[in-house]
């Protein structure tokens, strides 16, 4: 019997996908129920061995309007969840679904639903992985040129739960929608920060960053990533090992290491980025007028002289040393009171 | 005199000449009309800032000016003084010494740290003087004490407070002579040049550009990885790369500027070289390893130069009385090379390359060079007392600059008499004299910070944009109701930031005026506490004005009692407290300050001195309590009152405000800052509590804001955050879709990531600007 066959006798609305899902996987995840929790489904579910390849051998086999009301129906599911712990694994189940039967109408509800609900939050509840996961999904649905794909990049990048952990997943998913705005995508609020972020505090070893540099560079390519180059944020003059430029950690994994995809060379009147790999593959840096903002030193602006010195003290210090100071001062033994102003 | 002696000596010597070398070259190339740029590192700012640790020779590495072995280290120290002295004010005249990024950042480190010793000498010149005072005042008074322990101790006391006071050695010391160059802005960076029209020509100035445009950065990184490779091979793994990293951004903006400046060479004719003057040995033995074009020199010969190079400058030595009849001056050799060669020449004659010979010889090992000079210790044997001579001569006038006041002679004396009594005679002018030198250093410091000469050091990015002279946030009002001079101060203070501020000479007579009006420094460190309150760096303004209440409660100057100390200090804690436990301290120095006004006023009736702003600052301070629970997740303490409380609070005291009889600046400004309160109270109330947004409250309110903003005068700028509330305020209160579009987008604009970073100035101010947003993004306003 093949799946179409199997499925054909399905012939339900929106809502009763909805119950069929809603009910199906609380019971395959909260009561262990196993592949009796979608019954119309169940030979799939025990034939491929995993819930989520089983609806998508489902949806394969019926037709294209009863497909998409699958489709919406997870969305919906998803996004009429309680905010309770329970549900925490029904909607991690949710996601895997979504991506296996390619739901892109989750699209739509995750940004309000994780980005900014209880399901994103990050707690010892278990919690911790369902952004992740959220952006795992969004990335897998992420088609080039999808924009409810990066409508839903955008809002989860701008929402409370994202963390710094996330960033890498999500400028890789951005560049998979649009491979042509790596320096808009970095642009957003908050997210090149939070990739600085990921990148000095959380990847010591360099290891993400590798990863993320290959990842990007074999998704928007030489002339993409030529032109990006002019616009970023990075190898300033002024710059040092300390204060380095926003986006420096990025092509330093391009272009920098010895594990870099790419290599730099100067040949003189060119300097040429070329795949490490194989050099007989490159690009020729395009002449272009500076669009890096050089500080004019006519009128010298005003700066710290002593802050520094103090920055980096904790306020606890600051106060010891106050105290220190106030317990060695003298009292004297007169004093003219009168005429006190200030 | 043995072989080892003679062969230190030997070594000595023709290190030194060899040092010299490049120097003669540079002399060449401006007698040929070429011209030369001075470059230095940030170990020679240390050598002219602290000059005791970088001239003589220390275990770990070879001191700047330790030329030959056992030198007096007096001697050694002067020297190192005078060398840096003669690079700093003499070598490149008028122009200022090129720093290449990122030294401005390091030389930026090296003051932080120099600061805050001094801050730590202070601390301890201060505990010593205390401790010296009990044991001065105890060894008279009991008869029970050990006098050789108590005079022993006293000593010891005596010695550390004569050291700070001399101001010569010391963190403070450090400070001072740091504030010296920078007032004199002797140190720029390649820019500053450019910018100021300090250099004419073309070339040069194309040269010194940062290299700015894709293709250029490009090909600067990648000299700076070359250089990061030598030098990490010199220096070895375990060096600190960010230090490497640094070097080598700096050799390679040198080997860019020196490569454009060649380039330009063959085209133009024109001669022009930049040359960093640094003592790094493995900055030299990367850059010795170096070839440059078709140069026979290495890098290092062509661009480094040793401080000692300059050794044999005018000013630096003083020339042996028969110093012309023997060696008579030509253009490119100087009467000590000519010295040094006829002595290095007895021991080694009959070649023609001197370079290469001092190269055999330096190359020999101890062992190769004492079996060389052997057959010398016989056949001249005053070969070594010849050269001492003639080296104490070029060294006589190198003295130590020591100008003892009458009080540290005094208590040198009292010390080396050991007789307490004589303790006793200077021990008031002893504290007079130590709070003078605290007050000095901060005087030389704050000069150059209010010139902003500092800011020569480093670039500061991204400073174009409009609101970069909008203050982040303003100064608290101060209100000084006889002290005339500090209330012209503080007006001086707001209007230099509006007028582009005034020069360090302005500042210093500004200064002049605050002492002469208070000689108890109160108003001296309260005054500084406000400028720098008034430049955001609220750390710093704690600290002043905690010294500022400090000095009121200890000495009880004469029309002080430490209100506006406690006040300034409270409103300085609250800005720079980086979490609720440093807020603990502030609810006391506002009671403080109340308690202050409660004996000015009993003193003084008629006083007006605005006690509202403490009920206002302790209303914002309830606000910050819950900022930091709202943006970042804090606990707060249960005697916090509610959002909804401080809310009632605010509307009361803004009402009270309106029938104050105070002067009409002071009134606006504690308007504006509840004004503000209140705007943010409703809109976290409104996210925290779901409280709906009362609109007729926030017309009435709004409508006050804007009139305060357009009242107020006296340099009160409305500050970024203020700007930002009114900015949301309108809309929230735009009457139409049209009105509430343009609105929305002028607070998305207003509230940039640049802006944002700019003017964050609390812990929680990013995250507060954000919530903000995107309360004007989600189209929730």
């Amino acid at each position: 019997m093949n799946d179409s066959k199997a499925t054909k006798k399905v012939m339900w609305d929106l809502a009763q996908f909805e119950r069929w899902v809603r009910v199906g996987v609380e019971s395959y995840v909260l009561e262990d129920a196993g592949p009796a929790a979608f019954p119309e489904a169940a030979h799939l579910i025990l034939r491929t061995g995993s819930l989520a390849l089983g609806l998508r051998a489902f949806a394969d086999g019926v037709n294209a309007y009863h497909r998409d009301n699958l489709k919406l129906a997870v969305a919906q599911v998803l996004s009429s969840l309680e905010p309770q712990v329970r549900y925490v694994l029904v909607a991690e189940q949710l996601l895997t679904i979504a991506v296996s039967i390619s739901a892109y109408p989750v699209l739509n509800v995750l940004a309000a639903k994780i980005g900014n609900g209880f399901f994103g939050q990050s707690d010892p509840e278990g919690r911790d992985g369902l952004f992740a996961l959220t952006l795992y999904t969004v990335a897998r649905l992420s088609t080039p040129g999808r924009q409810d794909a990066k409508r839903c990049l955008q809002a989860l990048v701008g929402s409370a739960n994202f963390k710094s952990a996330h960033a890498s997943t999500a400028l890789i998913a951005l560049c998979q929608v649009d491979s042509a705005g790596l320096v808009a995508h970095l642009a957003l609020p908050g997210l090149r920060k939070k990739l600085i972020e990921q990148f000095i505090r959380y990847d010591k070893d360099g290891t993400v960053r590798m990863r993320v540099a290959h990842r990007i560079f074999a998704i928007i390519g030489f002339i993409n990533l030529e032109s990006a180059l002019h616009d970023l944020d990075m190898l300033s003059p002024y710059a040092s090992a300390t204060k380095t430029s926003p986006d420096d950690s990025l092509i330093d994994a391009l272009l920098f290491s010895p594990d870099s995809p790419l290599r730099l060379e100067n040949k003189g009147v060119e300097v040429v980025i070329s795949l490490r790999s194989n050099p007989g593959e490159f690009i020729v840096v395009k002449e272009q007028a500076s669009k890096l903002h050089r500080p004019d030193f006519t009128r010298p602006a005003k700066l710290p002289v002593y802050e520094h010195a103090v920055a980096d003290m904790s306020i606890i210090e600051l106060e010891q040393e106050i105290k220190g100071y106030m317990s060695n001062v003298f009292k004297r033994t007169s004093h003219s009171g009168q005429n006190v102003t200030l | 005199m043995t072989q080892n002696d003679l062969a230190s000596y030997v070594r000595s010597a023709a290190e030194q000449r060899r040092w010299l070398i490049p120097r003669r070259r540079d002399r060449i190339l401006v007698a040929r009309g070429g011209a030369l740029l001075h470059a230095i590192d940030t170990d020679i700012v240390k050598l002219y800032t602290n000059p005791w640790v970088v001239a003589p020779n220390t275990k770990r590495r070879k001191g700047y000016a330790e030329i030959f072995p056992d030198e007096d280290p007096q001697i050694v120290i002067a020297l190192g003084e005078a060398l840096a002295k003669f690079i700093f004010h003499q070598l490149s005249g008028d122009l200022p010494l090129v720093i290449l990024p990122p030294m401005g950042e390091e030389v930026d480190d090296v003051f932080t740290a120099v600061s805050r010793d001094a801050e730590q000498e202070v601390v301890k010149v201060l505990e010593g003087f205390d401790a010296f005072k009990g044991l001065v005042h105890q060894s008279v008074s009991m008869s029970d004490t050990d006098p050789a322990k108590a005079a022993e101790m006293l000593a010891e006391h005596a010695s550390q407070i004569s050291l700070f006071l001399l101001g010569q050695k010391g963190a403070n010391a450090e400070l001072r002579r740091f504030g010296l160059l920078l007032r004199e802005a002797r140190i720029a960076p390649p820019e500053y040049l450019i910018d100021n029209r300090m250099v004419d020509d073309t070339v040069l100035r194309v040269a010194l550009e940062p290299p700015t445009d894709l293709a250029d950065r490009l090909r600067f990184r990648l000299l700076r990885e070359a250089w990061f490779d030598r030098l990490r091979k010199k220096k070895g793994m375990p060096h600190d790369t960010v230090l490497i990293e640094s070097d080598a951004q700096v050799l390679a903006r040198l080997e860019w500027i020196n490569s454009k400046l060649i380039l330009s060479e063959a085209e133009k004719g024109a001669t022009h070289r930049v040359v960093l003057i640094t003592g790094d040995h493995a900055m030299y033995a990367a850059a010795e390893e170096v070839c440059w074009g078709r140069s026979e020199h290495s890098f290092a010969e062509l661009f480094l130069r040793h401080p000692r190079a300059y050794l044999a400058e005018p000013g630096v030595l003083a020339p042996p009385e028969d110093a012309d009849q023997m060696w008579p001056s030509t253009s490119v050799d100087t009467q000590f090379d000519q010295w040094l060669d006829t002595w290095l020449g007895e021991l080694n004659p009959g070649t023609d390359d001197f370079g290469g010979s001092l190269d055999k010889l330096l190359n020999k090992s101890e062992r190769e060079l004492e079996e060389w000079v052997a057959p010398l210790i016989h056949s001249r044997p005053h070969i070594k007392a010849k050269l001492t001579q003639a080296w104490s001569s070029y060294t006589r006038n190198l003295v130590l600059d020591r100008q003892q006041s009458s009080i540290a002679i005094q208590l040198t004396t009292a010390r080396e008499r050991g007789v307490v009594e004589e303790y006793v005679k200077v021990i008031e002018q002893l504290k007079e004299a130590i709070d003078t030198r605290i007050r000095e250093t901060w005087e030389d410091c704050f000069s150059v910070a209010a010139e902003g000469g500092y800011s020569l050091l480093s670039a500061r990015l991204n400073r174009a944009s409009s609101t970069d002279d909008i203050p982040s946030r303003t100064p608290p009002m101060l209100v000084f109701d006889r002290l005339s001079a500090t209330s012209n101060f503080i007006e001086q203070v707001l209007r230099g930031f509006k007028a582009g501020g005034l020069t360090a000479a302005q500042w210093d007579e500004a200064l002049r005026q605050l002492n002469k009006e208070d000689s108890s420094g109160y108003a001296f460190f309260l005054g500084l506490g406000f400028f720098f309150a008034a430049d955001n760096r609220w750390r710093v303004s704690a600290i002043l004005a905690s010294r500022a209440l400090a000095i009121a409660e200890r000495d009880k100057p004469e029309r002080v009692s430490g209100r506006e100390a406690a006040f300034l200090r409270a409103v300085a804690l609250r800005h720079s407290a980086r979490s609720v436990t440093d807020l603990s301290a502030i609810v006391k120095l506002l009671d403080q300050a109340e308690a202050a006004y409660e004996r000015d006023r009993a003193n003084y009736a008629p006083l007006k001195a605005a006690p509202c702003r403490f009920n206002a600052e302790r209303l914002a301070l309830f606000i910050t309590y819950h900022l930091h629970r709202t943006m970042l997740k804090a606990r707060i303490p249960d005697s916090i009152p509610s959002l909804g409380s401080i809310q009632g609070k605010l509307v009361e005291a803004i009402d009270i405000l309106r029938t104050s009889e105070e002067r009409e600046n002071v009134v606006l400004s504690i308007e504006r800052s509840l004004l503000t309160s209140w705007y943010m109270t409703v809109l976290l109330r409104f996210t925290d509590e779901d409280m709906p947004l009362p609109i007729t409250d926030c017309a009435v309110y709004l409508g006050a804001l804007e009139d305060n903003i357009l009242r107020i005068g006296g340099g009160l700028v409305p500050s970024f955050c203020v700007e930002t509330i009114r900015k949301i305020g309108t809309l929230l209160l735009a009457k139409d879709q049209g009105r509430k579009n343009a609105a929305r987008k002028d607070v998305l604009e207003w509230l940039s990531q640049k802006n944002i970073d700019l003017h964050s100035v609390m812990r929680y101010d990013a995250e507060r600007f954000w919530f903000l947003k995107k309360l004007a993004e989600d189209r929730i306003l």
